[in-house]
């Protein structure tokens, strides 16, 4: 017998974990998805049937979520990247020493999960929280602004959970393009418009499209920060999902639903792997 | 016209957080001159570059350009051309869209600016490559495309800052020469950056030698080699430079050399007259020594302590009264025994303050 | 700076980011600003200020059995995380293996791929082995979805070592223990510790994952919280150990930076 490569059994269990206990549930869902539990029941058939799909497509409900999830998300992705653009140029160019500390900072959101910042942000956006209050004090407003229970504070949270995730990938980018380029753009005329249009956009392009499907794919997904900050009253696609896995327990229409966010979000990736192809081809244009 | 010079630098200065990096710099380029800014590493070159073609703000001090003050004008507005160390060409565009770069900028309509760039490529020797990318190109192409991108929009000023410091020793050896010959061939005012002091010296016609932020020496390239302003300039030009023999002046006008008397050429004592009881230090090109025997007369007695074969020449390190001097003798003599006597030129010898650096009249 | 420019375009854009940083970890602030509000209900500003709650949060045994249950798994979970992400970053770094890229992508994948939906199918298989809501079964989610994070910072602390380091240390005459120990477990030991909180504090904050296969038995605080949230909004006891895990966090960060920044001194 041929004695193991290390190298393998190094990565066997990471690789056991990832792939059995990661992967293959994916495959699973694809399949129960095409089961059925009668209504009322709690025994899944299982036999094939498109029923689960049949019932998204013709409940209106459903593409109201649908709509109402790709259009927060887009929002979500294109104000990370107006915010968090200028944001990770800072931390290449001006940071300096606070850099790690900053980056640091930035993570802290992240690494503190879903929900405690949420809980927080409660206490912000409330009719009674800091910021009505703020602009009750400063005079700017009489009467408590509604952010709960409605799109707009969904949005806000959506924002500040996901900006690290656009940030980092694309101070990771720009760290790689040296100064000197946009000095030598300046130095051949280019003022700081042209630069950015001509230099530093089309070298940022690739790290602004991994940051802005990972914004993207997280901001479609999540259900805490939208069941939170919705209160319950706004219904996106994640939540739906919630409940009919959690609560409802019809775990074949929930199994649908899951697989139609996998397909959007399939169709994201292909959408920037699109642009990306685009781009590369636009470069080489002479 | 011919007076007012092309491009001057006057009192300009510039401290990073406090730190001066640049002192009270004054220069006047002619046009057409090409000019080596010549110093050791951390000297401040490349910051004063960066100060004339306007990516930084001095501190303090003008620079004028034409007659014009552009020291408030934005890098886009003064027509330099610059060229990096790492050549910083642009990854995502082509050779001919790079060197079209800055003729886009001046609104230059597509058929004339294709023209421009073919026109520079050619200037540069490197007509065939122009749809490459730089990744596709060598170090020493990647150069002449950034060479020719600056020289493509008609520059004021060419600026190169230490544009062979990349490429390996042969290809800087030929590129030397084809930067020569460019500025002939163009005519450009140029600046180099360089820490090397034989690019300078056969590239320049004008050398300005800096260290720790200031400007020692501004000449040709035989003022700074003969006659150096200072002990530094002596030490950093030359090759190998010259070395330093320290004396010190007695009371009685009378020279030791380390404890002992010494009995000097007839001209030094007069030339180390205003310098009693102080230290004087004797630069000495090791080209302009020789060697003899131990007893010769007027001769230094030395030590040799190490000798360096380069084919044609040697390097003799000798010690002579407990320092050390470097002798370049001819590749064949054959080098008896452990004790010389080292040769001293004729002619005015360079004496500089020890304290101060500054040159002693002679 | 720029010739002719003026310091104001500097600033503004310090200015904007200070602001962008500040609302970013707004939540996190008002959150343990909250908590020391002394009504029952948020409301800002606040009447008065009192402890209250955080006496309370201390004396509730029903969140500490919850705080409890999620430490115990964190711990565990991040135990595993580091062992196996440490052995596999081994061989990956070294670039010792085939398909190298295509193994990276795959052990990223659970940082890429969305939760909710393995989740919801992760859901149904532990249902079936009857084993939802089970510490092991918590605990194989939470490894297997703080495994990438581990993954990725040992690559790149195996990564910041030159191979040749340890050959000199034994050619200096150390035993293989000992030039493991002197020489590589220093360097690497950063990014263990590293991989270990990042692993702890995601599976001690998920409730992603956790609330899907949440039983009655192993009930973990954000998954309490979050069905709390949901039928009765907020408690003002669930603020007070909120404050507390964010502050400890930001503390653990900013103490975390102090310490790197001046192990990086020394070693300068
Ligand atoms: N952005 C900066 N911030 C702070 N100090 C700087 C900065 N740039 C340069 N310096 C300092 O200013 C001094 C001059 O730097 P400069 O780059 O002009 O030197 P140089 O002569 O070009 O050196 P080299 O030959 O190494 O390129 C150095 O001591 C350097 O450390
Ligand atoms: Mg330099």
């Amino acid at each position: 017998m041929k004695r193991p490569d290390p190298a393998v059994l190094l990565l066997t269990p990471a690789l056991l974990l990832t792939g059995v206990v990661f992967l293959a549930p994916f495959g699973l869902l694809v399949a129960t998805g095409f089961w059925s539990q009668p209504k009322g029941s709690l025994i899944v058939e299982r036999s094939f049937t498109l029923d689960n799909y049949v019932r998204i497509a013709a409940d209106l409900y459903y593409w109201r979520g649908l709509g109402r999830t790709l259009g927060l998300s887009a929002a979500t992705t294109i104000l990370c990247l107006l915010i968090g653009f200028p944001v990770a140029q800072w931390l290449v160019r001006r940071a300096r020493r606070t850099r790690a500390l900053v980056t640091a900072l930035i993570l802290v959101p992240l690494v503190c999960g879903a929900l405690l910042p949420t809980l927080g942000l409660v206490n912000i956006l409330g009719t009674l929280g800091v910021l009505n209050g703020t602009l009750k004090a400063l005079g700017l407003i009489d009467r408590s602004i509604p952010f709960l229970g409605n799109d707009s504070g969904i949005l806000i949270g959506l924002v500040q959970s996901f900006l690290p995730l656009m940030i980092l990938p694309l101070a990771t980018v720009l760290d790689r393009l040296p100064v000197s380029l946009e000095e030598a753009a300046m130095s051949l005329g280019a003022t700081r418009p042209k630069v950015w249009r001509r230099v530093i956009l089309p070298l940022a392009a690739p790290g602004m499209l991994a940051g802005a499907l990972l914004v993207f794919c997280a901001a479609l997904t999540s259900f805490v920060t939208p069941q939170i900050l919705g209160q319950g009253k706004v219904a996106t696609f994640a939540t739906i999902a919630y409940q009919q896995a959690a609560l409802v327990l019809d775990w074949p229409f929930a199994s649908a639903l899951a697989v139609v966010m996998l397909a959007l979000i399939g169709a994201a990736g292909l959408l920037v792997a699109l642009g990306r192809r685009a781009l590369l081809a636009a470069e080489r244009a002479p | 016209m011919s007076d007012t010079p092309h491009l001057a630098i006057e009192g300009v200065a510039k401290r990073y957080r406090g730190t001066p990096a640049l002192a009270d710099i004054a220069l006047a380029i002619r046009r057409g001159e090409f000019l080596a800014l010549l110093g050791p590493s951390g000297c401040g070159k490349s910051t004063l570059l960066r100060i004339l073609a306007g990516l930084l703000a001095a501190d303090e001090g003008r620079v004028t350009l034409d007659g014009a003050d552009v020291t408030a004008m934005p890098p886009w507005r003064r027509d330099i051309g610059l060229v990096f160390q790492n050549y910083a060409l642009f990854p995502h565009m082509t050779v001919r869209g790079n060197v079209r770069f800055g003729l886009e900028m001046r609104k230059i309509d597509r058929a004339t600016a294709d023209r421009m760039v073919d026109e520079a490529l050619d200037t540069v020797r490197l007509g065939g490559l122009a749809e490459r990318r730089p990744a596709e190109l060598s170090g020493g192409q990647q150069q002449r495309v950034a060479i020719a991108r600056a020289i493509a929009i008609k520059p004021r000023l060419l600026l190169l800052d230490e544009p062979l410091s990349n490429l390996d020793a042969v290809l800087r050896t030929s590129v030397r020469v084809e930067l020569r010959e460019l500025h002939e061939r163009t005519g450009l005012t140029t600046i180099m950056v360089t820490h090397d002091q034989a690019e300078a010296l056969t590239l320049a016609d004008r050398v300005a030698v800096m260290s720790a932020g200031r400007v020692l020496q501004h000449g040709t390239p035989r003022d700074v080699y003969e006659t150096p302003a200072t002990a530094f300039v002596a030490t950093f030009v030359g090759s190998p430079p010259a070395s330093l023999l320290r004396i010190t002046v007695a009371a009685d006008g009378g020279l030791r050399l380390g404890e002992q008397p010494w009995t000097a050429p007839a001209g030094f004592v007069a030339a180390c007259g205003g310098a009693k009881r102080r230290q004087v230090d004797l630069a000495l090109r090791p080209e302009r020594l020789r060697l003899g025997a131990p007893d010769a007369p007027g001769a230094l007695p030395a030590e040799i302590r190490a000798v360096e074969y380069l084919g044609s020449d040697r390097i003799v390190h000798v010690e002579a009264a407990g320092q050390r001097l470097l002798v370049r003798v001819d590749g064949a003599v054959d080098l008896g025994g452990g004790s010389v006597g080292v040769l001293l030129p004729e002619g005015p010898p360079l004496l500089f303050d020890a304290e101060t650096g500054a040159r002693l009249p002679a | 700076m720029i010739a002719g420019q003026s310091r104001g375009r500097g600033l503004l854009w310090d200015a904007f980011t200070v602001l962008v940083i500040l609302a970013v970890l707004s939540p996190i602030a008002v959150l343990i600003f909250s908590a020391f509000n002394d009504g029952r209900a948020f409301r800002f500003p606040p009447q008065a200020y009192s402890l209250r709650w955080f006496e309370a949060a201390f004396a509730s045994a029903e969140y500490r059995s919850s705080l409890a249950s999620s430490t115990l798994i964190g711990m565990i979970a991040a135990a595993l995380s580091v062992v196996i992400g440490t052995m596999a970053a081994l061989p990956l770094a070294r670039g010792a293996v085939r398909r190298r890229r295509a193994i990276e992508l795959l052990l990223l994948a659970p940082l890429t791929l969305p939760l909710i939906v393995w989740s919801i199918a992760l859901l149904q298989i532990y249902a079936f082995l009857g084993i939802n809501g089970s510490l092991g079964g918590l605990v194989l989610a939470h490894a297997t979805i703080t495994l990438p994070y581990t993954v990725r910072i040992m690559i790149a602390a195996f990564a910041g070592i030159d191979p040749h380091l340890d050959a000199a240390a034994r050619s200096l005459g150390a035993p293989p223990f000992t030039a493991f120990r002197r020489v590589t477990l220093p360097i690497v030991l950063p990014g263990l510790l590293t991989s270990a909180a990042f692993s702890f504090l995601v599976s001690f904050n998920d409730v992603i994952v956790s609330t899907f296969i949440a039983g009655s038995r192993w009930i973990t605080f954000p998954v309490r919280l979050y069905s709390q949230l949901r039928s009765q909004g907020v408690d003002p006891i669930t603020l007070a150990i909120g404050a507390m895990i964010v502050g400890a966090i930001l503390l653990a960060v900013l103490v975390g930076e102090l310490i790197s920044k001046r192990w990086k001194r020394t070693r300068a």
